[in-house]
């Protein structure tokens, strides 16, 4: 069976800081995959070297058996890799209809095209796609409002539902809980029990732990750039070394 | 030969220090401030006009550089509070649209005082002889002072930048702007300081350009496209860089300038050398400014940036 | 605003835009004024193809007149060898601009801010000392070209009327296919990579690709700018290349308003009337307009464009 995502010995540095030294991750097909570890233990890092934004100094990513090394961003975007980000990016000019309006858009026609220039691509062609992801996300009254007008809660979720309708092969959520009170973050997990689990393949980032081990299938423990150790969320919750080593920064075990 | 290249070569250093004087005001007030300032060529224009009009009311040439040097300063520090500090916080867009604005109103404003006619403001008889140099070159002693002046105000600006106070505010400035404000420091008076420092140096260079180029309307415009082009291979901010651009800048001009033609005539017919060699020599500078964006886009020297 | 209010606006700047020159020249009784408002829609063109980058991409490029150099260039060296007809003459300038673009599009998109600005100003100057150096071009001087375009059999460019209709239907032509372009997907998707790069990215848009077609587009559209500038002047100057005119068409932009659709437009016209009227009085005018253009900076900074904008909600609330 190969897995949908996988990093072999990935090694980043900077300068003289090890970002993150010879990591090993596998993600299987249809499960979540969280990625735990205390501030400053590479998890970012090892995102952006997932998305394409940053070369490892050595190792390599295979994604569906391929290996992208050598593909920028946008590429490894139209391949299916879809990421969200912890700080929300989102197109603050235009309305949050139109922001998936754009993202749908962008999925069947990532690029270039000559008829782009010509027209405005029918936009009651999706109406009925996008009245739904609205709908499922809990946004339809929110429709025609500006994302800086939005709550917080509402943003993130606007971010989820721009990266489903991207029709992605492997999603990265970079702690899409990060910010959000504890009963937004408990919908917003059981949105992504109801949307997202068993469909696509998820590496989570979360400092969240009630919600990591809610969603989670496997768990990988990052510290110092290394992998402490992965295995299912039991294992984690029981090992020692995982304890020790991240107990003394976060208490919510 | 070797004396005409030994020539050239000080030709080259001279146009160097004037564009450095130039350059590192600019580079300063952009490091310091993110302020774009096109207006930089009008400050060394005004310098000249300034150095000009002291002249013929003192009569003494070296006091009218002084005093032109100071009255530029001054001019700087009405620009930045009048004007320039509204810009700070806005794009860099507005900076340039505005700054253009003010090399409009300097250009005609020199045209109605003094005339569109170019005025030679004539080198003082106490340096107005050659000067007797190795290599059995003789130089002129006016454009050899150039260089002195020029090197003796790179290195006060050295000394103030890195072993005064202020200095360090003004390196912190640039690198980290927040630190600074944090630090408890009044910052209006910094950026007005930094920037009326950099009008003072480029209006030094201007009064002394004044006796080698012709004194006129629209002189500071080649001299500023230069200046920003020895910024940006320097590096952004950085002094040291925009030192080491302009003597790069200044000897690939003037050298480009006086020996392409040359050069060229040996591979293609004279006539041909005659049109593409100064084309080429003008040209080579903007070449140089493409390719080191290009491989090398944070300039020679950067500023080691800590955000 | 609504739909039709919109289709209101467009149809009445466009028809005023060439409407405006016959007006003039009919109530003085002078046909010269035309010259003054084929100006105008020169400069329209070619402020709405920097607009379509600037204002909507993002870029700031201090080198935009080049095309409108090499346009002119093109449009004369081809007139002077005889070759008048239109039909040519446009392809080859739409063809000398967009290949000019796509190769210094290469170089400076690879940069951005204060890098942009700097690198298209110094490529644009090594257009603009290639044009005064070298001779077979007039150097400094400038190129005299000594025909117009010719169109069809019964057209005849010397006609005031006639040859202000060319320049007024080539000049609407142009301003309409641009702010199709604003408005097209791709002209959202150009927007889209302005507003957040990073999200553009992650959908799936190859960002330099988007941009460099854009600054392509541009180029042609300004090319064509100089086309008209090379009719209507009947002389090519390196001046119309330089880093002072490429000031003058952001000026012209940031007066009309940045990132309006109409702003080039009403920034052309305003520019130069303004500068037509205003050297009239003194040949000091800059001394005027410097002021004038630091106070539309700062104060006025959604320009002229935005001054029409509320007169027109005014308007549709009192009806």
């Amino acid at each position: 069976m190969t897995h949908i995502l996988k990093l072999e010995d990935i090694s980043v540095s900077f300068g003289g800081i090890h970002a993150l030294r010879g990591v090993n991750l596998k993600l299987g097909h249809g499960s979540i995959h969280a990625l735990i570890g205390p501030n400053g233990a590479g998890k970012t890092t090892l995102v952006s070297v997932l998305s394409g934004e940053l070369r490892p100094n050595s190792g390599r990513v295979y994604f569906d058996g391929r290996d992208v090394n050598r593909m920028t961003t946008h590429v490894r975007a139209r391949l299916g890799l879809t990421r969200t980000y912890q700080i929300t990016a989102l197109f603050q000019h235009i309305t949050v209809w139109e922001n998936i309006l754009l993202s749908l858009k962008a999925r069947d026609v990532p690029e270039v095209s000559a008829t782009q220039l010509l027209r405005v691509h029918a936009e009651h062609f999706y109406a009925s796609e996008l009245a739904d992801i609205l709908k499922d996300f809990g946004l339809e009254e929110k429709a025609r409002v500006m994302p800086s007008a939005l709550s917080h809660g509402d943003r993130r979720r606007l971010e989820l539902a721009m990266a489903i309708t991207s029709n992605p092969t492997i999603l990265l959520l970079d702690e899409p809980l990060a910010g959000l009170s504890n009963a937004d973050a408990a919908e917003l997990v059981s949105l992504i029990h109801k949307r997202l689990k068993g469909d696509v393949p998820i590496l989570l980032i979360e400092h969240d732990m009630d919600a990591v081990f809610d969603l989670a299938d496997e768990i990988t423990v990052l510290v110092d750039g290394k992998v402490l150790m992965t295995g299912t969320p039991e294992e984690v919750r029981r090992s020692p070394e995982v304890q020790a080593a991240y107990l003394s920064e976060e208490d919510d075990f | 030969m070797m004396s005409l290249i030994a020539e050239q070569l000080l030709n080259g250093i001279q146009l160097g220090i004037l564009l450095f004087l130039i350059a590192a005001g600019l580079t300063l007030i952009f490091g310091v401030m993110d302020f774009i300032n096109l207006s930089h060529g009008s400050l060394f224009m005004m310098g000249a006009y300034f150095s000009v009009l002291f002249q013929s009311l003192t009569g003494s040439f070296f006091l009218s550089i002084g005093f032109a040097a100071i009255a530029v300063f001054g001019l700087g520090m009405l620009l930045e509070i009048l004007l320039v500090r509204r810009l700070y916080a806005r794009s860099h867009l507005d900076h340039v649209l505005v700054t253009y604005g003010l090399i409009l109103i300097a250009n005609e404003s020199v045209i109605l005082i003094w005339g569109s006619v170019p005025i030679f403001s004539g080198i003082p008889d106490a340096l107005a002889g050659q000067v007797p140099l190795p290599f059995g070159i003789d130089y002129p002693a006016y454009r050899l002072v150039v260089i002195l002046v020029g090197m003796l105000v790179g290195l006060l600006l050295f000394v103030l930048i890195q072993k005064t106070r202020i200095g360090m505010l003004v390196r912190a400035g640039a690198t980290n702007r927040i630190m600074v404000s944090v630090l408890g420091v009044n910052i209006s008076l910094l950026y007005t300081l930094v920037f009326a420092l950099g009008a003072l140096l480029a209006g030094l260079a201007g009064a002394m350009a004044g006796p080698i180029l012709s004194v006129q309307p629209g002189m500071g415009e080649t001299v500023l496209i230069l200046s920003f082009v020895v910024v940006v291979i320097g590096g952004l901010g950085s002094i040291r860089g925009a030192l080491l651009a302009a003597m790069i800048v200044g000897l690939i001009d003037t050298m480009g300038r006086a020996f392409l033609r040359d050069i060229l005539s040996t591979v293609v017919s004279p006539q041909v050398a005659g049109e593409m060699g100064p084309a080429l020599a003008s040209m080579l500078v903007y070449i140089l400014m493409a390719l080191i964006l290009f491989f090398r886009p944070e300039g020679l020297l950067p500023l080691q940036k800590r955000n | 605003m609504g739909a039709s209010s919109l289709r209101l606006e467009t149809f009445a700047v466009l028809f005023a835009m060439v409407a405006v020159g016959p007006a003039v020249a009919i109530v003085s009784g002078d046909v010269y004024q035309l010259a003054v408002f084929e100006r105008a829609l020169i400069y329209a063109v070619a402020a709405a193809s920097l607009n379509m980058i600037l204002g909507f991409g993002g870029m700031v490029s201090f080198g935009h007149a080049v095309y409108l150099g090499l346009g002119c260039y093109a449009t004369g060296v081809l007139a002077n060898a005889d070759v008048t007809s239109a039909w040519i003459q446009l392809p080859t300038v739409i063809a000398v601009a967009g290949l000019a673009a796509l190769t210094i599009g290469l170089i400076v998109l690879r940069t951005s801010g204060v890098y942009f600005i700097m690198i298209t100003l110094a490529l644009a100057q090594i257009f603009y000392f290639l044009a005064v150096s070298s001779s077979y071009f007039g150097g400094d001087d400038g190129m005299v070209i000594y025909e117009r375009t010719t169109l069809l059999e019964g057209y005849d460019p010397f006609d005031s009327w006639q040859f202000y209709g060319f320049v007024a239907v080539v000049a609407l032509f142009c301003i309409l296919a641009i702010n199709h372009i604003i408005r097209s997907d791709f002209g959202r998707r150009l927007v889209a990579c302005r507003e957040n790069t990073t999200r553009a990215t992650a959908l799936g848009f190859n960002v330099f690709a988007i941009r460099l077609t854009g600054f392509v587009l541009a180029g042609v559209f300004c090319g064509i700018a100089g086309f008209l500038l090379a009719n209507q002047t009947e002389f090519a100057t390196p001046g119309y290349a330089s880093w002072q005119r490429s000031g003058e068409l952001l000026v012209v932009v940031i007066l009309g308003g940045v990132g309006t659709r109409f702003g080039p437009v009403y920034g052309a016209f305003a520019f130069v009337l303004l500068e037509s009227v205003l050297s009239s009085f003194t040949s000091h005018w800059p001394i005027l307009f410097g002021p004038f253009l630091i106070l539309v900076v700062i104060f006025f900074h959604q320009g002229l464009a935005g001054l029409v904008n509320q007169l027109f909600s005014v308007r549709v609330k009192t009806e």
